[in-house]
């Protein structure tokens, strides 16, 4: 195939997000976590989300596979549509335990976790909680089969000797190595779209860059979307395609990758990229983003990061409306007032 | 630089064994080296960066010199009005006065902290453990220093729960401050902190140091944030300090394997020029060895790309390749290492 015929089927989409919120009712108030969110992952591509924390970002992963705990969480606007084998199905409309979201969360979606050691049960062996969700999803027809798909996925992630391993438990694992089995897990039953939310911030730079080339080769092998979730600019910048930027509970930017970096329209992202000490490149002095991120129970108003803003307007961006969303170029997208 | 080159503080050949203990008898079978041999110095005024990866002993190292543990071994030398004193040789009078004139930064603003106690008692605290001043006086001194870290007065009477993490960090080097310490090993300071809050804190710590003469040890697994705040910059591996040079030195001309494998594996963010954003990294082998079983001869030859037969034989001593640069590898003239 030319790389012309792969270009339409490469902009795909296989998971559209449409003005999401999902908020926390607590006796305090209700936090909007996620606060009407857009968001498009298109088959074969990665996107990458970026935000601080409290940002919305783990909701919103979590509203896509329904992991919400309900009391107090509620998606309580928007579609969640997935794609899947000339179907629809809007996540949002299915009960958190029926049958078809089972089957998404695993077959369709896979997930992997920032902390590997809680994502496994203490008392199984990896290949146990590994081969559970290959039987669960009908991918093996025995438990002997199961066990021998499973050895070939720890080998297809990098684990050395999974003839042995297989019958590891959890604790017997370093923190890289947890991360790979949660990864050969969550490809067990080859999902069109993995969700990584902070796959590597508990590991470090050398096992980090080693995860993150598992992941890269794994979505050459099999052609699976990511949508990575973090927090760490620079492993967003090596990895995605397109860029999300959250902060509290709205995408307050959008574009591809190079755009963002290149030409980064927030107030906020601007002030992310002038924040980040970097390892290469001139020196310069940082120039932080003044305050904190506040509290979701006192949210501004108006524009959400107006209390931190440099290039606050008074008397627009303290309005207490959404701020539109405006496309400043093609598939560039920003939250500001400055470009009306 | 003349003054800069006066050292405050010499470390020669430092070690800090924990007891491996067995058995009903708590029989004593081995010893975990988290720091086994280390020799550096920090002169006045300067910060030395000690970078690492986790369980590498760059914590322990810290606290070692600073005796919040007993060492097993070696000396530290603290320069103090044209004395020399060898801290580790203190009794508990002589250590009261070294630990005036050196304090610690702590990582986790949530956990560093006395929850009880008001901002203002936690700030003046080592004021009253080493007697210092009189109430007053000590109040007109956390006043000060509030301000000086970029906090108000009237913070003085709330308590640490009512803050965020970037404001508590400010609080922890206040408090750090208050009996004016010379030299301030500071622990991942701005681990916990989000990246718009970073910068603050590094900008923070680089304006208190040229104000007040400070010397940092200033560890971190970060190396962007290493080398935003370090004059020299430390490699830690294992327990031994591996390379050690002038920042700029040891970021582009590194001389050990296992640094150029740090910067490889760091992720940057996009650069246009490079094209693939996907870079060629070098990735090391498995995991870092067990530090209560180390292999024979160099610490890194399980790792590392060049090992030969002596690396498996013979423990390459740090040593001197140039003025601003030392190295322990046996291989450090003929490798041609690429940097950042």
């Amino acid at each position: 195939m030319s790389q012309d015929q792969l270009t339409p089927m490469a902009s795909e989409p296989i998971l559209e997000i449409r003005d999401l919120k999902t908020h926390f009712m607590l006796d305090t108030g209700t936090v909007r976590a996620v606060d009407g969110i857009d968001l498009t992952i298109s088959r074969g591509k990665t996107l990458g989300v970026i935000g601080e924390s409290g940002c919305g970002k783990s909701v919103t992963a979590h509203s896509i596979l329904r992991l919400i705990p309900s009391p107090p969480g509620q998606i309580v606007n928007g579609q969640i549509l997935l794609y899947r084998q000339g179907e629809v199905i809007d996540i949002t409309r299915l009960q958190p335990k029926e049958a078809t979201i089972r089957q998404i969360r695993g077959a369709d979606i896979g997930m992997i976790f920032q902390e590997p050691m809680t994502s496994f049960g203490p008392l199984h062996t990896i290949g146990n909680q590994i081969g559970e969700t290959i039987l669960t999803h009908q991918q093996a027809e025995s438990a002997q089969s199961a066990r021998e798909q499973v050895i070939e996925l720890l080998r297809q992630v990098g684990i050395p000797n999974p003839e042995q391993r297989v019958d590891a438990y959890p604790h017997e694992f370093s923190g890289g190595m947890r991360q790979r089995a949660m990864i050969a897990m969550a490809i067990s039953c080859s999902p069109m779209l993995l969700i990584a939310d902070e796959p590597t911030t508990s590991l470090d730079v050398t096992i980090e860059a080693q995860i993150l080339d598992l992941l890269v080769g794994l979505q050459e092998q099999t052609g699976m979307a990511i949508m990575l979730i973090s927090h760490n600019l620079a492993v967003v910048s090596e990895m995605a395609d397109d860029i999300a930027v959250m902060y509290l509970g709205k995408r307050v930017e959008l574009g591809s990758a190079d755009a963002i970096f290149d030409n980064p329209l927030h107030p906020y992202t601007q002030g992310l990229w002038r924040s980040i000490p970097r390892v290469d490149g001139p020196l310069d002095k940082l120039i932080p983003i003044p305050g904190a991120v506040p509290s979701p129970r006192d949210r501004p108003t108006g524009c959400v990061f107006a209390s931190r803003c440099n290039r606050f307007i008074e008397g627009t961006c303290d309005e207490p409306r959404p701020v539109p969303t405006f496309e400043v170029e093609p598939d560039h997208f920003v939250a500001c007032y400055l470009y009306d | 630089m003349s003054e800069s080159e006066q050292p405050i503080l010499e470390v020669r050949d430092l070690r800090q064994f924990f007891p491996i203990q067995e058995g009903l008898l708590r029989r004593v079978v081995g010893y975990v080296k988290a720091v086994n041999g280390v020799s550096l110095t920090i002169n006045q005024g300067e910060t030395l960066g000690l970078v690492g990866e986790s369980g590498c002993g760059k914590s322990t190292l810290g606290r070692a010199i600073l005796r919040l543990y007993e060492p097993t071994g070696g000396e530290v030398i603290f320069h103090h009005q044209d004395r020399q004193l060898s801290v580790l040789d203190l009794d508990r009078h002589g250590m009261r006065q070294v630990r005036a004139n050196m304090q610690m930064i702590f990582q986790d603003p949530f956990a560093s902290l006395n929850e009880r106690m008001t901002v203002l008692d936690n700030v003046i605290e080592p004021l009253v453990c080493n007697g210092i001043g009189s109430r007053p006086e000590r109040e007109a001194t956390a006043e000060n220093l509030l301000a000086q870290v970029g906090l108000r007065k009237e913070h003085l009477r709330r308590y640490p729960h009512s803050f965020s993490g970037g404001q508590r960090q400010r609080i922890g080097i206040a408090r750090a401050l208050s009996i004016e310490p010379k030299f301030v090993v500071a622990d991942e300071p701005v681990f916990a902190l989000d990246v718009s809050v970073q910068a603050q804190i590094l900008n923070l710590m680089k304006e208190l140091q040229a104000q007040l003469g400070l010397s940092y040890l200033f560890i971190s697994h970060d190396m962007a944030v290493i080398r935003y705040v370090a004059d020299r910059i430390a490699v830690m591996y294992v327990g031994k300090l591996v390379e050690y040079a002038e920042r700029d030195e040891l970021l582009r001309h590194p001389a050990h394997p296992y640094t150029e494998a740090l910067h490889s594996a760091v992720p940057r963010l996009s650069q246009k020029d490079s094209g693939n954003r996907r870079r060629n990294r070098i990735l090391l082998k498995a995991s870092p060895p067990d530090p209560g079983n180390l292999p024979p001869g160099c610490v890194f030859q399980t790792r590392c790309h060049y090992a030969e037969e002596q690396c498996r034989q013979e423990e390459p001593p740090l040593r001197e390749i140039s003025t601003i640069h030392s190295v322990a590898c046996h291989l450090a003239e003929e490798l041609n290492l690429s940097g950042i």
